[in-house]
Parts: C-alpha cells; sequence; structure tokens
C-alpha cells in the first residue's frame, strides 16, 4: 500500500504552528506550554496513526519524492516527538526565572520539526534542507543559557554544521550529475559504476558524520554544544539530533548499497574509535573533569555534570556507524543490522534523554552545574536518583533494561569479538561514569568552601517528571524484550515486536516493505 | 541585567539586515523544498544559493564579531585619540549581548554555579 494523503504533513505543521501561535496568543509561560502542547499532542497522535496503520506500506505527499512516511520513519518520528513534548514541558520550570520563553518555544518547535522531516523523505534536497534548517534553530537555542561559553560552543556547532552540510552539497551535486536527479533510489545507483556509488556513500558518510558527531569530528563540537545548551536542547540534541542523522546515513548507504570493503573498515573504524575515546572521556570527566578530558570551551576547568552524558552521546553514536559499516561488509545481514539501528536509536535516545533531564534537575536544584562544587543532594533527590541509574544501566546494556537490545546484537554470531569488546568495555565505563556522578549527586564532597547564600525556591516537579516517565518507558519495554528473548514471559509479545521491526529495518532503505529488501 | 532585557531593543541597520537575512533564509528553505520536489533544478539552485547566503550573512554578521570582539585600548584613548578612533561608542562601553537574541549574557552562571546562590572560596 503506497497513498498520498495530507497525513505526513501533519506533525510538521502542527508543531511550526504550535511554536508561532504560542508566544503570540499568550505572553503567560503555562499558557504558552498549554497551546504549544495542543499541538504536540496532535502531532502525536497523527504519527502514532500513522504508525500503527501504515503497516509494510508508506503514505507520501505530495509525491513520493516529497514527504514519505513508512514504518521506519514513522518510529523514529514518535520518538522524537514524545522527546520533544516532554522537553517543552520541562522548558516551562527550567526558564522560569529568565525571559524568552516565547522565542525558546518558537525556535524549538522549529527545531524539533526540522528532524522528523530529516527521517522522513527519501530526497537528498529535503533531508539537506531539514539538516540546514536543523543547524540554524539548534546553533540559536545553543545561545538560550546566555553564557559566554555557550555562544563559542553555538560558533563551533555552526562552524561544523555548515563544513558538514557542504561536503554533503558536493555529495548531491555528484548524484545528480551521476544519476540525473536527488531521490534515493536503488534501481538510480545500479545504473550508474559501482566505484561512483562508493565514492558518492563515502562523501555522504564523511558529510553526515560531523552531524552524527563520531570520532575525530564530533569531539570538536558535540561536548562543548551539548553540555553548554539549556537541559531540554540538550536532550533534544543528544536524544534525536544526532540519531536522527545517523538515521539519515543508514537510509543514505542502505539504499545505495556500495560493495567496498574500504568503506565499510573505515566507518567500522571510525564507530569503534568514537565507541571507546567517547565512553573513556566520559569516565575521565566524571572522576578527573575537564583538565585531562579537553574539549572545555569555559574559563575556569570543572567536573561538568552534562558533560559527561555529552562524551557518552559520543560513543554512543559510534555505535550506528558500526552497525551501517557491517551492513557494508554483509550485504545479506543488512537488514539485521538495521533491526539493531531501530532499537539502538529508541534506547539511547530514551536513555540519554532521560540522563540529561535528571541532569539538568540536578543543576537546577543544587544551582551548581560542576561536580567539583556540588554538595550533594541527599534525599532532596527523590525518585531521580533511581531514574538516572535506570538511565544509566540503558546505556551500559544491563539486562531488564532497554540497553539489552544492543547487548543481544553484539553478543550474536553475526558481529565480530573486538567490535563485541569495544562495545562491552565502552559499556562498563559508561556504567562506573553512571555510579560515579549519582554517588557525587547524593553525597558530593566540594573541593572548595561552598556556601549556599540562599536555596532555589522554585518548584521542581516538572523537572523530575520528564525522567520518570522516560524510565518507566525504559523499565517496561527492557522487561518485555528481556523476559521475552529468554522465553520466559511476553514471549508472544516479544516475537510480534521483532517481526514488527524487521520490517521497519527494511523501510530504512525502501519507500516500502512490500517492494521487498532489495539485497 | 534585568532592565536590559526588558526593554524593547532598537531597530538598528545591523537588526534590520539580520531580520531581512532571516527571512530570505526562511524563504530560501520552503523553496527548496517546493523546488525540489517540483524537479524544477534552476529554481532550485537560485533557492539554495538565497539559503546560503542569507547563512553565511548571519553567521559572519551575528556570531563571528561576538567570538571575536573589538578590543578597545583604553590607555590609547586616554592618551588624546591614538586608537583609531578617540572615542567610544555607547555599544562599546555597553556590556555586549548575546548574538541573535538580543539580551544580556547571564554572568551569574559563568563559573557554572549560581553566583546569586553560593558563595564559593579556594576554588
Amino acid at each position: 500500500m503506497i497513498d498520498s494523503s495530507l497525513l505526513p504533513l501533519a506533525a510538521p505543521i502542527a508543531l511550526l504552528l504550535g511554536g508561532m501561535l504560542a508566544p503570540l496568543v499568550s505572553k503567560d509561560g503555562k499558557g504558552m506550554l498549554s497551546i504549544l502542547s495542543v499541538f504536540f499532542i496532535a502531532a502525536i497522535g497523527a504519527n502514532t496513526y500513522m504508525l500503527l496503520t501504515v503497516a509494510d506500506g508508506a503514505i507520501y505527499w505530495p509525491a513520493q519524492a516529497g514527504i514519505v512516511i513508512n514504518a521506519s520513519s514513522a518510529f523514529v518520528v514518535e520518538l522524537a516527538l514524545i522527546l520533544g513534548f516532554l522537553g517543552a514541558v520541562y522548558s516551562l520550570q527550567y526558564f522560569g526565572d529568565r525571559t524568552h520563553l516565547g522565542a525558546f518555544y518558537a525556535l524549538y518547535s522549529m527545531f524539533v520539526a526540522s528532524l522528523i522531516v530529516m527521517a522522513s523523505s527519501f530526497n537528498m534536497l529535503v533531508i539537506y534542507t531539514c539538516f540546514e534548517a536543523s543547524t540554524i534553530a539548534g546553533g540559536i537555542l545553543i545561545l538560550f543559557t546566555r553564557r559566554r561559553s555557550a555562544t563559542k560552543a553555538a560558533v563551533r556547532f555552526f562552524v561544523m554544521s555548515v563544513i558538514g552540510a557542504l561536503i554533503i552539497l558536493v555529495g548531491i551535486l555528484f548524484q545528480n550529475s551521476a544519476t540525473g536527479g536527488f531521490i534515493l533510489n536503488a534501481s538510480a545507483f545500479e545504473a550508474i559504476p559501482k566505484s561512483d556509488v562508493v565514492m558518492l556513500a563515502a562523501i555522504y558518510a564523511i558529510g553526515f558524520s560531523i552531524k552524527v558527531g563520531v570520532f575525530p569530528f564530533g569531539l570538536l563540537w558535540l561536548p562543548s554544544a551539548h553540555s553548554e545548551a539549556p537541559t531540554p536542547v540538550s536532550a533534544i540534541l543528544s536524544g534525536v539530533m544526532v540519531q536522527m542523522a545517523a538515521f539519515a546515513v543508514a537510509r543514505i548507504v542502505g539504499v545505495m548499497a556500495p560493495e567496498s570493503a574500504p568503506l565499510a573498515y573505515l566507518l567500522i573504524g571510525m564507530g569503534a574509535l568514537s565507541v571507546i575515546v567517547g565512553a573513556a572521556l566520559a569516565a575521565v570527566e566524571a572522576t578527573a573533569g575537564s583538565k585531562w578530558s579537553r574539549f572545555h570551551v569555559g574559563t575556569v576547568n570543572i567536573r561538568g555534570i552534562k558533560r559527561i552524558w555529552a562524551f557518552s552521546t559520543s560513543s554512543e553514536v559510534g555505535v550506528f556507524y558500526i552497525l551501517i559499516g557491517l551492513g557494508i561488509l554483509f550485504p545479506v545481514l543488512l537488514p539485521v543490522f538495521f533491526v539493531g539501528i531501530l532499537l539502538h536509536f529508541l534506547n539511547h535516545g530514551l536513555a540519554k534523554a532521560l540522563l540529561f533531564f535528571d541532569s539538568g534537575f540536578v543543576i537546577e536544584a543544587s544551582r551548581v552545574a560542576d561536580l567539583y562544587l556540588l554538595k550533594g543532594m541527599g534525599s532532596k533527590l527523590g525518585p531521580n536518583g533511581i531514574t538516572y541509574l535506570v538511565g544509566g544501566f540503558s546505556l551500559a546494556l544491563i539486562p531488564g533494561t532497554l540497553g539489552y537490545t544492543t547487548f543481544r546484537e553484539f553478543t550474536s554470531p553475526n558481529v565480530n569479538l573486538y567490535l563485541t569488546a569495544a562495545v562491552f568495555a565502552a559499556a562498563a565505563l559508561i556504567f562506573f561514569s553512571t555510579i560515579y556522578s549519582l554517588r557525587c549527586f547524593a553525597s558530593g564532597k566540594p573541593k572548595a568552601n561552598v556556601e549556599y547564600l540562599e536555596m532555589h525556591k522554585g518548584s521542581h516537579a516538572l523537572l523530575r517528571l520528564p525522567g520518570v516517565v522516560i524510565a518507566i518507558c525504559i523499565l517496561v519495554l527492557g522487561t518485555i524484550i528481556t523476559l521475552g528473548a529468554n522465553n520466559i514471559a511476553f514471549h508472544d509479545i516479544f516475537l510480534r515486536i521483532e517481526e514488527w521491526l524487521e520490517m521497519a529495518a527494511t523501510t530504512i532503505f525502501n519507500q516500502t516493505a512490500a517492494l521487498g529488501g532489495g539485497h | 541585567m534585568t532592565e536590559s532585557l526588558a526593554r524593547r531593543p532598537k531597530m538598528t541597520s545591523q537588526r534590520l539586515s539580520l531580520h531581512i537575512a532571516f527571512s530570505l533564509m526562511a524563504v530560501g528553505f520552503v523553496g527548496v523544498m517546493a523546488a525540489s520536489i517540483y524537479s524544477d533544478f534552476i529554481l532550485l539552485l537560485a533557492f539554495v544559493e538565497i539559503t546560503s547566503v542569507a547563512m553565511f550573512f548571519i553567521l559572519i554578521l551575528s556570531l563571528i564579531p561576538a567570538y571575536f570582539p573589538d578590543k578597545v585600548n583604553a590607555e590609547s584613548i586616554f592618551y588624546s585619540g591614538l586608537a583609531k578612533e578617540p572615542y567610544m561608542s555607547d555599544d562599546q562601553v555597553y556590556r555586549p549581548n548575546v548574538p541573535l537574541l538580543n539580551a544580556g549574557y547571564d554572568y551569574d552562571w559563568d563559573l557554572y554555579y549560581d553566583k546569586k546562590a553560593l558563595k564559593v572560596e579556594s576554588r
């Protein structure tokens, strides 16, 4: 089934309208959030409807070269919308004592809208345009912390993204000259020389790798941008944006199917180095601080609470590049590795957003963003101490959480033992970073004399809420998958999820699963 | 600082050009989407060009000056105008704003803790 419908427009239009109308209709924060929430819920409703009804088909508007929603697109868009909505709710209290909430909501909605359209097209120009729109909106959103260091971080983000965009533009022009169009269509690439396909895939993979944040490009901008941005933006940058860029690479490589072992090893190498270096730097940041982990834009060395998770993002995106590289190396197993991409998208998206939301809550409640100065919050941490653990455990691939999905992927016989070792070593480092930072949150001993002049009086209910909601999702889905996969309980549900994911994985590189895998 | 946030920004020539650049960029984005969907290559290149020029203009106009601010040597001014311009404008005396947002910087969080809430000694 492939139908033309206006439905694929519903989510992006709702977000853009909500972002524009909220500050126009209401000057009050709660009023703005109420209006924006209505549009977010409408967007989630429309996408959920498509997710449930699209099956192995696709819905497009106005042509198949425009916006196309199929199973994989609907899946990643759903996650982006839910995290985007939670971020919007979180922003109300986060910006409680700050101004510019209206402008923030307008840009934030545009940012999320551009990311969801980026995942909903097979047209390189639409993907490129949304890539640029997300750069502009995301870069400006980083400035909303109004710190001088945030300006430096935003400049790095802009400059690196523009370099990535220029490389992609070269790829687009090359694609147009070789295939006569901009559409990602397997038959168009079958008609051109194999060497051109490999070259084109390499250009796109390198261009997007800057935005994805894999080694070595990611370290130049990702740790600073993700840690200096306002917390709801950090959650979307890490939980959605870098993943959408990785999803675009998976789609491009999946459609082109380049037969090149060197390209596969390049992507696997970049991914594996990212996985290890990012996780190691996260552990260094948690223990020794920016003096040793580097890539810091502030004027003083800190042990940045959010920097730990920014480095961890740089590690997690490496998993996508490893799976894409393996897909090139073993084309027959490409759908299997792409199931891994969808599951890692879900696990990392939820866990990383949770960890940023909870870190932001600790920063706002304690008024400190530096572990060197953090006096423990003790029992004031409340349920968020547990939710923080759930997020960290999910990234550490602990069974019972969603991380078990990545655990299964990398313990399957399809994956080389060295890659498994790299991913598990990184997971162990993230486990350590989680426990170590949580210990500081609960009972930190500052290295300096810290005296509170006044305690932060505002309510933190909305800062706690997203972490709790996401932790429940991680635990419920993680339990079903862990028990189902091991035939203990929920086995039927697990089989249905697995079957759906196998179908959805083929729609990463095909407009519909009904047309077949193409490999 | 709160005062500076609350006041309505003056429409200077830089702000006007920034607004124009943003508008052109928005037109460019919509144009690129439309032209790519309807496969009009000439129009597409025109819109890509408009968008790129607008983006670079925004980058250069707003961000680079913020990253590398002009430094005025106060002594040179004192010694009868040895600096290029023997005066300082209001903009130079005034604390710089966050680029694009036209809001003042939040100096309270410069050292990664809230100076209003905490007193930190011997860091």
